[in-house]
């Protein structure tokens, strides 16, 4: 590689949180994982109150439009049509209409109908039923240690979090804190590198071909507001990347000017982990 | 309410309301962590669309649209493409777009 290092922070420097405390799920999550093992026997129920999860039938009226529509489905304390509204739904009758604040404007609110899914209660044969088939989940015979597999799982989700995040944590400073000595021709190569990558990635993936694409294409495919957009962002990562590769290479005990950038993208992180993972004390909450 | 798909129903399926199309194959396993996400949005929101496309079952459907990768998700609002995602993402991400097709 040309590129090469001015200066460079030692990793084992840069602070980080070195006590992560791993909580257990709280009963609504655990309430919809549970769920799973007696879908197949689930009912939904016309109600006459509102009550957190319950789907309503909403008819709005309000000078915003998003709130002044007819028929509006919506799962109450779901979060996807306004947490605001949601909120104040709970409580209110099948038939009631109601004047509700919404982002500090008044909204007529007329309740058209309330159903509630209701799950029945799990047994051991619903588990042996549901884990028979289920990724990860061989041996589990009795609802308690399924229920145990979920806690597992959720807490092991957060160690993993915590080291990886703190990986990323660790890479972000010492590739914005060093000083880097980069090479134009190299950033430009890898940039047109990463860029004919893309457009492969978006033929195989899309059938289409990224430079006939309008820039609404651009935002639904590749996730960009633009053309210009996406440039500018994969200019911007060209550095990082190649920075990256460099320190890598460094802390693999390798020197980088022997390397070529794909021999060092190849390096991988295995010493950051290890670090990182020897370094975090991990504490249990008390359930 | 979740729906499978064949080549032959498929375009009638995501031509109105909001429906993610998942395509996907039984013996995939980011697939069928997804398939678990899936399955409880649905229990949340019971009147999103789910149509799911076996890729072995509807090689027509899965020509049309590039399936390369799986899971390979579509998120149709009335009969437009909204977002589109491959790989197994979490369920932040889909609830993201979730709430660009509902409402």
């Amino acid at each position: 590689m040309k590129t090469g290092i001015n200066s460079l922070v030692d990793y084992r420097e840069v602070p980080f949180e070195h006590k992560v405390v791993l909580r257990y799920p709280d009963a609504e999550y655990m309430r919809k994982k549970m769920n799973a093992l007696t879908r197949s026997r689930k009912e939904t129920l016309q109600v006459e109150d509102v009550l957190p999860g319950d789907v309503v039938m909403l008819t709005l009226a309000s000078e915003m439009p998003r709130f002044n529509k007819p028929m509006v489905p919506v799962t109450v304390g779901g979060g996807l049509y306004d947490a605001e509204l949601e909120g104040q739904l709970i409580g209110l009758k099948k038939g009631q209409t109601a004047q509700l604040t919404v982002q500090g404007q008044p909204v007529t609110v007329t309740v058209k109908d309330v159903r509630r899914t209701m799950f029945p209660e799990p047994t051991d044969e619903d588990v042996k039923a549901f884990t028979a088939d289920a990724y990860g989940m061989e041996g589990i015979e009795t609802v308690e240690a399924y229920r145990e597999k979920l806690q597992e799982e959720f807490v092991s989700d957060q160690r993993n979090s915590a080291i990886y995040g703190t990986m990323q944590d660790i890479m972000d400073y010492v590739l914005t804190h060093s000083d880097w000595n980069f090479d134009e021709g190299e950033l430009n190569d890898f940039y047109e590198e990463s860029l004919n990558n893309l457009k492969e990635q978006v033929r195989s993936e899309n059938g289409m071909e990224l430079d006939e694409l309008s820039d609404a294409e651009i935002k639904r495919f590749v996730g960009a507001d633009s053309r210009e957009a996406l440039e500018k962002f994969m200019r911007e990562q060209a550095e990082p990347m190649l920075a990256s590769f460099v320190w890598s290479a460094v802390c693999n005990g390798k020197d980088p000017a022997a390397l070529s950038v794909d021999e060092a993208a190849e390096l991988g992180w295995d010493f950051l982990e290890k670090y990182v993972r020897d370094s975090i004390t991990f504490e249990e909450e008390e359930r | 309410m979740t729906v499978y798909a064949s080549d032959g129903t498929f375009h009638d399926l995501v031509k109105e309301g909001a429906v993610i199309v998942d395509f996907f194959s039984k013996t995939c396993i980011p697939c069928k962590m997804i398939a678990r996400v899936l399955e409880e949005l649905e229990d949340e929101f019971p009147f999103l669309q789910i149509v799911k496309v076996d890729v072995e079952e509807c090689p027509k459907t899965s020509d049309e649209f590039h399936v390369n990768g799986i899971p390979d998700m579509y998120y149709y609002k009335d009969g437009e493409i909204v977002a589109h995602e491959v790989g197994a993402v979490g369920p932040e991400v889909i609830r993201e777009h979730l709430a660009e097709i509902l409402y």
